[in-house]
């Protein structure tokens, strides 16, 4: 019974709340065991942060195998886009099958927060249908995520683990949020935040982020001056009227739900009693949204919330040309992330929220001259405080990186071993989602794992 | 006996009875009332309405339904006789040529009218018959019948037959004329547009029918950066299908590499954006500015900072200047333009892209051969004629190719390197480049192309064996470029591409859910002719089409939200707007990230919106799309909404707009909103929406603050951002 799953049940029970969702989960629950009677703490809070490497991060040059028969494989099969020896720095312990791994000389911070025991790899996930075997896809008897191998195709599926179908309407956060956002308090501003624009991972049938340009706080200039009324009651009146059209209703309704968010959000982040934030880097693309995360948390109370999603994205990461920038693109996915877990912790709340990283496919091991083309199963990290998450590990196999190996398409395009299914239902259940309401959030996860004993498929976290 | 007299007894004639037309967009009906301007142009002074000038007992609306003449009370809808046979019965009228008859039977069970004869359109009018060919008995058993006239469309060109019939067309034929590759509504439209006007059945000249200042300003939001007052004079005076004639035949290639040396600057990595801007406000072949744009954001190719695009304007220049100089051309010119334009090369990689060497586990780069067949060219799904996704026989979507596919077409574009070498021709595949090998198209070289069969799709495999007899003999030589022109050729010619590319497209200009229908006559003036994928009749069909000339025909679900930097630049332009120093200098980073819009600058491949991006709500429920709200998100709703009201109260970085003809108004509000309402929301401003401005502008204040007000609240309101 993980602690999680408690404070959500007694803060449903407890508050009387009457929504579809918490109900059904509560009778699931009751139908279960009678987990009701046992002793509860409160809810808490908790904040989930995507950070989404958008274009295919080329994970095998950010954690390599740098000894023996596998750092030979390594460089055969990379060619010249394979990087030296020195471009790594060993982890502290090898894998229990006593390979060794050694992480990009770029990522200092998330060596550190490795080496703390606040951090940890999952290796060779993807998107999946269903556990899929290299035999399978050379027969032609595998079912196959759609569009593989394609961007949009392959960040939709990863931001809606739903891979058999291309148009996904829902993502998994979104789903999430359908389930725990009854546990927040009553606010305009979405539990969902995203500094990226409009994601699949948060949208819902009627869930859209509220989404932040990083520096510039979403409002409409002069709307409380008093010179400004006539133009703010006009505008009301613009948005309330009714339009036959359905873009100007849609346009309408967003937003002045836009205007009212924008409002309630800006009066949480300027209160100050919030202090200032810690440093963050002005010209890091990624500092910058993260210091925005950094504020939304802060302002968890006055938003009444606790439950929250966040989505950062940065591009650059499709080094189809070269991979002569990779480095600077991993420097500059590390600090932004050390200096985010430094303000995280200043706010007392390091165990409450979670970072973990997505980018739709791994590359080819095999180049195309300089750089490397899209190819499947990759490498993703997650991080917290050290109490929280089962730090300093690398889940799943991480794969042998030989050329014809058994999870080899050709050009080393591996077949995932850890579907993107597990790595969400160990997110799910931590933020509070029942076992039993993992298939709304996940509907496939049964065809690689069983959830209904409460047990998380990968472990990511401590118990 | 018996029965027969039975039946005489039994029918009941209802008179003209007005049916739903078959399809409600088929009609030339530029200014949505219902009524064919064909048909309104014949009697200019009757209108459609319930009026019976001619006592005849048939009001003017149901005279045009049925196209019989208001003003002659002995032309009306009748029966004229009945006769009995022992097979059935004839009923018989005096029938309009064109107009769709049925017999229907009143069903006393159910209640409901059921069609059980009807009669084509005839291609003459005169006497009509249908026999009734059900036994006497059968009819014996009902006791009403009537006759029901109705117009129909039966080839799916947006005209009617009665208004074919009128014009001497055929309904049985989207393109009754096989010269201009105009289907018959663009036909019609032209005709009663042209001078000295058009002459219908029977000899009768109809005068002639240019657009209102309403319509025109329409016309103009969708095919221009904005309408003028030059612009809207031009249209009412020569006609939308003799402006877009101008626009594709008259007009000097507008090239923003010459434009933007006109800014008097020194030369920076903004200089073509600054041209770009300049063209926008300064020259008048704004449907080839339009169109380039558009294909701007399909075949993408960003100009993003930082390397030698982004930071190159000549580069830049270079490459935006294809897609003007190819907007009235061919499609399969605008991809081969790109496939070698080593600013594409640069985007998506297949610039020194190399033949695969196994020994190194070497392969080429899929990038631009994934994108070109996604997004260029025949996208993910097998498509039908009208757009919609063919399904295999467990009703499910088929993909266009695989993976596989990818490789082998990627082997295609291997090879390709810079056209020149430090100014002069290029001599090998290798060298260092420089800035200026940016400037000419890329080349291909035979000894880093792949060799070998390249199996892409449709079934083509590109094989050196060109006579397929299995033997590689020294005149088969099947040159690399060769190879390149097959690959295009095929994937053009692909049957998705016309349909895949022609919504693209129609989303750009008009409509994010297109009609089956619109998007079948679009895809038919692609496909016209032996010249397929000509440009200008494509963007011709895509604006003269009824789904768009006659507003909200496809009910709440019409037309679309507008790009907020076409909203930009149309309120600039509206009103006359002036620089300092003859300067334009667009703010890039501003517009970016308060509008989220500039050209050449997406995000991404994927442009700065997905087309088949449905927002939460209902319209996700309704499965509809708009594109340009994905990027209408919390922040730019509101700091658009600030962009606004800053360009309207003082310009955009020296670009101003003349606020004094709208202060001269001021005093007036009725005169002022008048005209911001032409100018602004082309006239089709809501009556709620202009109560609520009038309200807030009127009282004591200085006409100054009256114009700003009434700016700012336009610009905010979903009249402007919306064209239905």
């Amino acid at each position: 019974m993980n602690q999680t799953r408690r404070s959500f049940l007694k803060q449903s029970l407890g508050a009387s709340f009457c929504s579809t969702s918490v109900l059904s989960s509560i009778l699931n629950l009751r139908i279960t065991g009678s987990l009701a009677a046992e002793e509860t703490p409160e809810p808490g809070y908790k904040a989930l942060v995507c950070v989404f490497l958008a274009g295919g991060n080329d994970c095998f040059n950010m954690l390599t195998p740098i000894e023996g028969e596998s750092w030979a494989s390594y460089q055969l099969s990379r060619g010249q886009i394979a990087l030296p020896l020195d471009a790594f720095t060993s982890l502290p312990a090898p894998l229990d099958d006593g390979r060794q791994l050694g992480l990009n000389n770029a990522m200092p911070e998330i060596a550190g927060l490795f080496k703390n025991q606040r951090l940890s790899f999952v290796a060779n996930i993807g998107t999946l249908v269903g556990p899929t075997t290299k035999q399978e896809v050379e027969n032609n008897s595998a079912k196959l995520p759609l569009g593989l191998f394609s961007h949009s195709d392959q960040q939709k599926h990863w931001q809606s683990s739903l891979p058999e179908t291309r148009n996904p309407l829902k993502g998994w956060g979104g789903r999430m949020s359908q389930i725990l956002g009854d546990l927040n308090g009553s606010s305009k501003v979405s539990m969902n935040i995203s500094t990226a624009g409009v994601n699949v991972f948060q949208s819902g049938s009627a869930v859209t982020p509220f989404t932040i340009t990083p520096g510039d706080l979403p409002t409409i200039r002069a709307w409380d001056e008093p010179f400004f009324a006539p133009r703010q009651q006009a505008m009301e009146a613009m948005l309330d009227a009714e339009y036959r059209n359905i873009f100007e209703r849609t346009y309408s309704s967003s937003k002045k739900e836009a205007i009212e968010a924008g409002l309630e959000y800006k009066s949480a982040i300027e209160n100050p009693n919030l202090g200032d934030p810690p440093p963050f880097s002005p010209d890091n693309e990624l500092s910058v949204q993260l210091e925005e995360v950094y504020k939304a948390i802060a302002a968890r109370e006055t938003l009444n919330k606790s439950r929250q999603t966040f989505f950062v994205q940065i591009g650059g990461w499709d080094s189809h040309g070269s991979l002569v920038g990779h480095p600077t693109q991993l420097a500059n996915l590390s600090k932004p992330l050390g200096e985010f877990q430094n303000a995280i912790d200043t706010l007392g709340v390091a165990n409450d929220v979670t970072t973990f990283t997505s980018s739709e496919f791994g590359r080819t091991l095999s180049p195309n001259d300089g750089g490397s083309d899209h190819a499947w199963g990759g490498i993703q990290f997650v991080m917290s405080g050290a109490a929280n998450i089962n730090g300093g590990k690398v889940f799943g196999d991480y794969p042998d990186l030989a050329l014809g190996s058994s999870l080899d398409l050709g050009r080393g395009r591996l077949i995932p071993t850890i579907s993107v299914d597990e790595y969400f239902a160990d997110l799910a259940l931590w933020m509070g989602v029942s076992p039993s309401s993992i298939p709304t959030v996940l509907p496939n996860l049964s065809r690689f794992h069983d959830v209904s004993g409460g047990e998380a498929p990968l472990g990511l976290f401590a118990s | 006996m018996n029965s027969k007299v039975r039946i005489k007894e039994a029918l009941f004639f209802l008179g003209i009875v007005t049916g739903s037309m078959t399809k409600v967009s088929a009609m030339l009906d530029l200014d949505g009332d219902h009524a064919s301007e064909l048909w309104q142009l014949s009697y200019p002074e009757i209108g459609n309405d319930l009026d019976d000038p001619d006592g005849d007992g048939v009001n003017n609306l149901n005279e045009q339904i049925a196209g019989t003449n208001p003003l002659d009370a002995n032309d009306y809808l009748k029966i004229e006789n009945i006769t009995t046979a022992p097979a059935g019965v004839f009923v018989n009228w005096s029938g309009v040529g064109g107009k769709y008859y049925r017999i229907e039977k009143f069903n006393v069970t159910t209640h409901v009218w059921e069609s059980i004869a009807e009669m084509p359109p005839s291609v003459s009018s005169g006497p009509h018959f249908i026999e009734i060919t059900h036994s006497p008995d059968d009819l014996a058993q009902g006791n009403i019948i009537r006759l029901n006239v109705t117009d129909i469309d039966q080839d799916g060109d947006g005209l009617n037959a009665w208004e074919e019939y009128q014009l001497g067309y055929n309904d049985q034929l989207q393109f009754t004329s096989t010269v201009a590759g105009r289907n018959d509504y663009a036909l019609a439209l032209r005709r009663i547009e042209q001078e000295g006007g058009a002459v219908i059945r029977g000899g009768q000249e109809i005068p002639r029918r240019l657009p209102t200042r309403k319509e025109a300003a329409r016309f103009l939001v969708q095919s221009t950066f904005g309408p003028t007052e030059e612009l809207i004079n031009e249209v009412t005076s020569i006609g939308m299908g003799a402006w877009i004639d101008r626009q594709i035949y008259s007009e000097a290639i507008s090239e923003t590499k010459s434009i933007m040396f006109q800014n008097h600057r020194s030369f920076t990595a903004q200089l073509w954006r600054e041209g770009l801007w300049r063209t926008i406000f300064t020259r008048n072949d704004q449907l080839r500015q339009r169109t380039a744009y558009a294909l701007s954001q399909i075949v993408v190719a960003g100009f993003q900072g930082g390397n030698v695009v982004g930071d190159n304007s000549i580069t830049q220049a270079t490459h935006y200047d294809k897609l003007l100089s190819r907007a009235f051309g061919n499609y399969r010119d605008v991809i081969n333009d790109m496939t070698y334009s080593p600013v594409m090369g640069f985007y998506l990689s297949h610039l020194k892209n190399r033949k695969s060497d196994p020994s190194i586990a070497r392969f080429p780069d899929e990038n631009f051969a994934r994108e070109l067949m996604q997004l260029f060219t025949i996208g993910l799904w097998e498509l039908k004629e009208d757009g919609s996704r063919k399904v295999d026989l467990e009703g499910a979507d088929i993909p266009s190719y695989d993976n596989e596919t990818i490789t082998e077409l990627a082997k295609v574009f291997t090879g390709f390197t810079h056209g020149t070498h430090l100014g002069l021709p290029a001599t090998g595949f290798f060298g260092a480049t420089r800035g200026t090998d940016y400037y000419p198209p890329m080349k291909i070289f035979d000894e880093e192309h792949e060799p070998g069969e390249k199996k892409i799709v449709s079934g083509v495999i590109i094989s050196e064996d060109t006579n397929g007899d299995g033997i590689v003999d020294e005149n088969e030589q099947l040159s690399a470029r060769d190879e390149v022109e097959l690959a295009l050729d095929t994937l053009v010619d692909h049957p998705n591409t016309a349909p895949f590319i022609s919504k693209l497209l129609i989303q750009r200009f008009t409509s994010s859910n297109p009609s089956p229908e619109y998007v079948t006559r679009v895809v038919g003036a692609w496909n016209f002719g032996t010249q397929r994928g000509a440009l200008h009749r494509v963007i011709e069909a895509i604006l003269l089409d009824p789904e768009v000339r006659t507003a909200g025909v496809s009910g709440d679900q019409s037309g679309k939200v507008r790009e907020p930097f076409i909203r930009t630049t149309h309120v600039l332009r509206a009103f006359n707007p002036t620089t300092a120093n003859d300067q334009y200098v667009p703010l890039v980073g501003r517009m970016l990230e308060e509008i989220g819009q500039f050209p050449s600058l997406p995000p991404s491949v994927f442009n700065f919106y997905l087309p088949d991006y449905q927002p939460a709500g209902e319209m996700r429920l309704r499965k509809l799309t708009s594109p340009e709200l994905q990027i209408a998100t919390t922040s730019k709703l509101l700091t658009s909404d600030n962009f606004f009201r800053e360009i309207t109260e003082s310009g955009f970085f020296g670009l101003k707009i003349d606020k004094s003809p709208l202060i001269e108004l001021a005093d007036d509000p009725d005169a002022l909103l008048d005209e911001l309402d032409l100018k602004l929301t082309w006239g089709e401003m809501s009556d709620q929406t202009r109560e609520t401005i009038k309200t807030a502008i009127t009282g004591s204040m200085p006409p100054q603050t009256r114009v700003l007000r009434a700016l700012h609240l336009i610009c905010s309101s979903p009249d402007f951002t919306v064209i239905r």
